[in-house]
């Protein structure tokens, strides 16, 4: 970008040059945001969102312009526990929220040991996949409201945030935000997810916070084949007997539970080859008799499925449910087998998540990269009618491994979708084949014209269509 | 002229035009679907105009008659038929079970009805991933008898099982008494097949690229978003054709037993499962017990039904209903909620009980339930004492001679064995068949409209009961609305209790002379009591006027909805009257109708319950 042109910038606070080496800025309230989206419409300038704090994993995709840094955004003005749900900024982490809910008795929904530095705004409008299925009642859970400034400049609350009345006047009517829908015939929200940051920049949103339990207890259920254990979550989750609910592969389960290579040896000795991994909590009646009912349940179910509760690989399970309420320690747990990874990731059901998961080796295998450095995770959605399948490869960062892992992980998509994979959320090359349809491709194009005209937001982002006069830059 | 249609540009053929352009458009849609399927004869035109609300849509019991009706069997059918619209300029409705005004024409010959009624296959239930994917004209009840051998359930919407799951979960609304545990009709979408308004069949969802229909949002935003929000665009943006929607655990056996006979079933309520009229002090009571339902996650239906209502739903008919009604035992019962429970187990079951048993204990209530008889007695004593702490006990006693009246006849219906059950039977059939609301709001006026009803908290919702019901009191003591007590407000939670809803009811006579301009009167100054009382969107913000009216208090989401309706509908072919209409502007009547309004507003004093 030429000085001539950041000289023009609206007074904000510059924030640090990103790896991919776009300058950025930082603003910190939504009328600054506006101003700077005007700003880059009349200049032609593309805006590049991000919430998380440095360092990033794949830095910003996509050629130049600015960056737009909310991660110093962090103010949490609203936690209610009668209604469990937060209001918070775009740049607060899931430590910093959980320690705003812990003291009302509340925890948030959370990925899988997120990055320390990852934003949750950004992590729920990405729809990223949660570890509590059986509190998601739409693919959009979390989120509930969101405030954001479209690609036109204009200021808009989706929801119930919307109004009337600003939201301190809702909160003295009892109204925390949590109508997810509307306001009227669409769901704003719901075009905005999903986005990667091209349709709209959040401010602030809503989300469902859920109970934190007093009683709850983490279990382990492992078996030496993916069948049992499919079979197991389905039926715990069908009679909701538990909180967390996922897969994880002997690999994947290593990463995640130790850092040491100490630590690592010996989890990997103990570790089965499939873990399904749950808690089972007291809920908010009768706490005792719940979690004595459910465990039972577990047991049962477990042992009927053929598999056995055993303990993690690595510390205890009392450990092990510390562990899972936190983001990640460093270094990140994906990047612990080798120093880096690529994760290829999709959704599909239960019952199909082993076929493409043998699938997804023998592609790996023609790739030349061996079942060791792979590991699955299996993310049970909506209750168990969807699963988040993610397939991570490890890789030593920096070099041909990393460059070749890369090309693999772009390349392999392809053949997923054709093999029925559901690429939901899809990123660089994954675009391609994931919005095959041209009909749907279609109505995107069409949505992205109306709330970003000048497609000056992540331009290119989703394969959708840069500005055809190209950026005055 | 009607206060609604005054809105609207009507420019009528000369008869002859009109006439012409029928035949033509028929003629046309033969040859896309075949001539047995279309018709353009009056005689069964006006079938489709003889519709609930219609004298509030246009002032008269009748619709206007659509150009001609086509009865489509496939998608690609549907496409053409949209296809040929655009092309000669007319708009079309597409309809699934139709029952309302909003899906019929509100200007003469000028859309083609598409009467998706062919289109009726289930055509798949994934047991083992819990959802479905329907045609059009599956209805509520139909999808569950199915779902219940499969041990599946669906969510029905209030409107009652015998309406289209599908027009619930893409186009209107969807609340219902079963959201606690089975969540509100949109929300439960995974997925659709979307003939836009140009005529391009969309594949939303997995479906598209996986051929299998597990998930709705992506790839990318999700296009769920762009033609369903809170209410859906009733019609106004293409046609949808198959949506998979999310189904849920049911413990039940395959089939229910009945027992009686019409009018008067009995639903058998299968093991392990509670159905209980749950009774606490007062809205706070109400207030307290709805958050601790919705947190214990036991529940699978959490619904308030106000005493009138409930009244006619146990009753056959309005003499039967006002025998029980005057009972002021009955006629007292506002602060209650109907809560069902279903269990895997005895195990659970006793577990999920206690929870509730529990709640009650602490809040003072009671509950009249399907429990062991000594259970039974003691939560129905509690239950009075609970009341007669309201009424006084003497109300209590005055009660006794209508209740044994009402028993002996109960016990004569349903015999005396099943007397002590009989009433949780009839909360059950009602609320998870849906299949009993009807016969109770119709009966009184002969129709209803209702407002209020944001999804919001619960408390939020219980203030919203308060306003609406105060509001109402006006219309009663006018002679204009039905005296139901005017606290008539019916709702419940939603995805245990994340939202709530909580609806004021209003009956009248829609033969009535400017009945519908009343109705419209009451449903502006609830709309105008919600925003100032910062009770979100009531449900009654659908459609251009209340766009006009709420769109600048909530961001001028108006002018982002026109944006879609252009974007998608170049040629405005979608009939878009209860959605988005692009030129829209309030006619005279409704400008004098507002001013009316305004000049004589009800006192709301939310301090005092009614
Ligand atoms: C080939 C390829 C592979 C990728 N693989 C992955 C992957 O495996 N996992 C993964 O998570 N991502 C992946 N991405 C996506 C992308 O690289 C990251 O989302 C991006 O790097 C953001 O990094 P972050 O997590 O620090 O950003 P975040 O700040 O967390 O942002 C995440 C996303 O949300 C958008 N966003 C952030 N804040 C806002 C806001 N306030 N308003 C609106 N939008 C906002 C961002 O633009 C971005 O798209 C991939 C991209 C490419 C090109
Ligand atoms: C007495 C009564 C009570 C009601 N109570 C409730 C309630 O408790 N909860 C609730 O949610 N709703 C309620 N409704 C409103 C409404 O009828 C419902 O939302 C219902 O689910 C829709 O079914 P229907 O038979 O009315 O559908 P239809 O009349 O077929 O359709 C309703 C609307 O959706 C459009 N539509 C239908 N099918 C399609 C399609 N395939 N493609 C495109 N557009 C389509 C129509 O044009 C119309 O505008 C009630 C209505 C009545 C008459």
């Amino acid at each position: 970008m030429t000085t001539d042109l950041l000289q023009k910038l609206p007074d904000l606070p510059a924030g640090p040059t990103a790896g991919d080496g776009l300058p950025s800025v930082r603003p910190t309230s939504v009328e600054q945001v506006a101003k700077l989206v005007g700003w880059a419409r009349e200049e032609r300038v593309p805006l590049w969102p991000r919430s998380s704090q440095a360092p990033r994993r794949h830095g910003l995709a996509g050629g130049s312009g600015l960056a737009v840094d909310m991660s110093t955004m962090t103010a949490v003005p609203m936690v209610d526990r009668r209604n469990r749900v937060a209001l918070f900024e775009a740049g607060v982490t899931f430590a910093q929220l959980a320690d705003a809910l812990r003291p009302e008795g509340l925890r948030p929904v959370m990925p899988l040991c997120p990055r320390g530095a990852k934003s949750v705004l950004a992590t729920y409008l990405e729809r990223e996949a949660t570890t509590l299925p059986a509190f998601q009642w739409d693919l959009s859970d979390p989120l509930l409201c969101l405030e954001v400034v479209y690609g036109t400049g204009d200021v808009f609350r989706t929801g119930s945030a919307a109004g009337p009345g600003t939201l301190e006047e809702q909160w003295s009517s009892g109204d925390m935000q949590k109508g997810p829908m509307g306001p009227g015939h669409a769901d704003w929200m719901r075009i905005i997810q999903g986005g990667q940051g091209s349709i709209a920049l959040a401010t602030w949103c809503s989300a469902k916070a859920e109970v934190l339990p007093l009683i709850e207890t983490v279990h382990v259920v492992a078996s030496d084949t993916l069948t049992p254990l499919v079979e197991c979550a389905y039926r715990l989750l069908r009679r909701n007997a538990v909180d967390i609910c996922f897969i994880v592969d002997a690999n994947a389960f290593v990463d995640l539970t130790t850092v040491t290579a100490a630590e690592r040896a010996e989890a990997t000795r103990r570790a089965r080859p499939w873990s399904l991994v749950v808690s089972v909590s007291g809920g908010t009646e009768l706490p005792r008799r719940r979690h004595e009912h459910y465990t039972a349940v577990l047991l049962r179910e477990a042992r009927e499925a053929g598999a056995r509760l055993v303990d993690p690989p690595a510390g205890s399970p009392e450990s092990l449910l510390e562990l899972l309420r936190k983001p990640s320690a460093e270094p990140y747990w994906k990047e612990r087998r080798s120093g880096a990874s690529r994760e290829v990731f999709f959704q599909t059901t239960l019952d199909a998540v082993g076929d493409f998961v043998h699938s997804f080796r023998e592609h790996a295998a023609r790739a030349g990269i061996g079942p060791e450095q792979i590991g699955a995770y299996v993310q049970p959605q909506l209750g168990g009618r969807v699963t988040h399948v993610e397939l991570l490869v490890a890789c030593e960062p920096g070099g041909e491994q990393e460059a070749d892992t890369e090309a693999f992980a772009a390349a392999v998509a392809a053949p997923l979708v054709a093999e029925g994979a559901f690429f939901s959320r899809p990123y660089g090359e994954w675009c391609r084949p994931a919005l095959a349809s041209a009909g749907s491709r279609d109505v995107l194009e069409r949505a992205k014209s109306i709330f970003d005209p000048d497609r000056i937001l992540a331009p290119g982002r989703l394969g959708l269509k840069g500005n055809p006069d190209g950026y005055n830059l | 002229m009607s206060a609604i249609l005054s809105s609207r540009n009507i420019v009528e053929l000369p008869p002859e035009e009109a006439a012409d352009l029928r035949s033509k458009v028929g003629e046309r849609l033969a040859e896309i679907v075949g001539q047995r399927w279309v018709t353009t004869e009056p005689a069964i035109l006006d079938t489709y105009c003889w519709q609930y609300l219609a004298e509030a849509a246009v002032g008269s019991r009748w619709m206007f008659r659509p150009l001609a009706v086509v009865l489509p069997e496939t998608s690609e059918e549907v496409a053409a038929i949209v296809r040929y619209c655009n092309a000669e300029g007319i708009q079309f409705k597409a309809i699934s079970t139709g029952f309302g005004a909003w899906g019929a024409a509100t200007r003469p010959d000028s859309m083609v009805q598409i009467d998706l009624k062919r289109m009726d296959r289930i055509l798949e239930i994934d047991a083992k991933n819990m959802y479905a994917v329907v045609e059009p004209y599956v209805t509520g009840n139909e999808l569950q008898t199915e779902a219940f051998k499969v041990g599946l359930n669906t969510h029905i919407a209030g409107v009652g099982g015998q309406a289209s799951v599908l027009a619930s979960a893409t186009s209107m609304m969807g609340q219902g008494l079963d959201g606690v545990s089975m969540g509100f009709s949109c929300r439960n979408l995974l997925g659709a097949e979307w003939v836009t308004p140009e005529g391009e069949i969309v594949r939303v969802g997995s479906f598209d690229s996986s051929g299998r229909w597990f998930s709705g949002d992506g790839p990318g935003p999700s296009v769920r978003g762009i033609f369903r929000g809170f209410a859906g665009a009733l019609g106004g943006l293409g046609v949808f054709t198959k949506a998979a929607v999310k189904m849920y655990p049911w413990e039940g056996p395959e089939k229910l037993t009945f027992t009686g006979t019409s009018p008067n079933y009995q639903t058998e309520i299968p093991e392990h499962q509670l159905s209980a009229l749950c009774i606490v002090d007062g809205w706070d009571g109400m207030a307290e017990l709805g958050y601790r339902l919705g947190d214990s996650g036991i529940a699978t239906v959490v619904n308030r039904t106000a005493p009138s209502p409930m009244g006619a739903v146990f009753t056959a008919d309005n003499n039967e209903f006002v025998d029980i009604y005057s009972i002021p035992f009955v006629h007292e019962l506002y602060y209650t909620l109907a809560v069902i429970i279903q269990a895997h187990d005895a195990e659970e079951f006793e577990y999920k009980v206690d929870v509730l048993k529990s709640i009650l204990s602490d809040l003072g209530g009671g509950m009249i339930a399907n429990l062991p008889f000594r259970q039974y007695t003691y939560w129905f004593a509690r239950f009075s004492r609970t009341l007669s702490r309201r009424v006084g006990i003497k109300m209590i006693l005055r009660s006794v001679p209508g209740l044994l009246k009402m028993f002996t006849k109960m016990g004569r219906h349903f015999g005396l064995r099943r007397l002590p059950t009989s009433m949780s039977s009839l909360v059950y059939e009602s609320a998870m068949r849906s299949g009993m609301n009807l016969r109770g709001i119709f009966r009184f006026g002969g129709t209803f409209w209702t407002a209020m009803g944001s999804l919001v908290s619960w408390d939020t919702a219980i203030k919203g009961a308060k306003v609406g019901a105060q509001v109402k009191q006006k219309y009663i003591q006018r002679g204009q609305f039905f005296d139901d007590g005017a606290d008539n407000a019916w709702g419940g939670l939603y995805e245990n209790g994340a939202y709530s809803h909580l609806e004021e009811l209003a009956c009248y006579d829609p033969t009535e002379e400017k009945s519908g301009d009343t109705a419209i009167g009451y449903i502006f100054e609830t709309n105008l009591a919600s925003a100032e009382h910062h009770l979100s969107l009531p449900l009654n913000a659908v459609g251009p006027q209340a766009s006009m009216f709420f769109g600048p208090l909530c961001r001028n989401y108006q002018a982002w909805q026109v944006k879609i309706k252009q974007a998608y509908d170049p040629n405005d072919a979608s009939e878009g009257s209860s959605y988005v209409m692009p030129d829209y502007k309030p006619g005279g009547v409704l400008k004098k109708l507002v001013m009316t309004v305004l000049d004589d507003r009800a006192e709301i004093d939310l301090t005092k319950d009614l």
